[in-house]
């Protein structure tokens, strides 16, 4: 297992599946049996299809949806993304009209690739409150802080 | 700092700190300035202590368990489950007694032997939903 391989092929999801929205990707880098462990905001997801299926979803309501990798860490089998993901609402989402607005959240991802180098699991707590707020989807809120 | 002693850094900081409340100790462990970008402000210090005792009034009983250690470069990152009980007022609302578990993750920078900077979400979203905080 290569450390800057793994690296790599997290940068590759990013850009491939998430920004560039090639789901043909998905298969060469992930598990069928992916598991993304959810928090409340970014909830479970069994299997690399619900991750094609996601990102084709936000795909289609942000044409222009990107991440930003800030920092990675990288050790042994595991890799740590710290992200910003930003897109302009053109399509319908989470049953809410267009609205020509951009939406951004900031959070952290950490991902376990396998012995054959695929990206078997990942935890991810994401703070996609400011675009849930931007949406109308929930009032804003006190929170707590991280 | 080897990689090795940045992980024990963070370890020894989670011990102090979160297992044995002792916050008397978080300035020897975090950097002078420390900035906190989760909670950001002009006294990094001061704020991330705040939000410390803010936590370990409201909950007590507070655990924290991490999982996954990694360093590379100047940085540790960890998982971590945190579960406890709702004994006094958090945010805005009163003791509900009510239990939770939620998940989070913390990267942190290490610079001249101490923690620089922080980077931190845990699942605050489910925590009020478990305690049944509404607005």
């Amino acid at each position: 297992m290569s450390v800057e391989l793994n690296k790599l092929n997290i940068q590759r999801f990013y850009d491939e599946v998430i920004s560039n929205g090639d789901v043909s990707v998905v298969d060469e880098l992930m598990c069928a049996e992916f598991v993304h462990h959810g928090d409340s905001l970014f909830p479970y997801i069994g299997g690399s299809e619900a991750i094609k299926q996601g990102v084709v979803g936000v795909k289609s309501a942000y044409p222009d949806g990107h991440t930003v990798i800030e920092e990675m860490v990288a050790d042994g089998d595991i890799v740590m993304v710290r992200l910003t993901w930003h897109g302009t609402h053109l399509g319908p989402f989470m049953g809410k009209e267009p609205s020509g607005k951009v939406h951004h959240w900031a959070g952290l991802s950490t991902y376990r690739f396998n012995n054959e180098g695929k990206i078997i699991e990942r935890w991810a707590n994401m703070d996609v409150m400011p675009q849930l707020m931007a949406l109308g989807l929930i009032p804003e809120m006190k929170m707590g802080g991280g | 700092m080897s990689l090795d002693a940045n992980k024990q850094l963070i370890q020894e900081f989670h011990r102090a700190v979160m297992v044995e409340r002792n916050l008397d100790a978080v300035a020897q462990f975090l950097r002078d300035p420390f900035v906190d970008h989760s909670a950001p402000s002009e006294d990094g210090l001061a704020s991330y202590v705040q939000w410390l005792q803010t936590y370990l009034t409201a909950f007590p009983d507070f655990t924290v368990e991490t999982e996954d250690f990694i360093a590379e470069d100047d940085l540790v990152s960890t998982h971590l489950k945190i579960t406890g009980t709702q004994q006094a007022e958090f945010l805005g609302a009163p003791a509900t007694w009510k239990p939770f578990t939620i998940s989070g993750m913390q990267l942190y920078r290490i610079a001249d032997g101490k923690i620089s900077e922080r980077w931190g979400w845990v699942d605050v979203m489910s925590l009020r939903t478990q305690l049944g905080i509404q607005g």
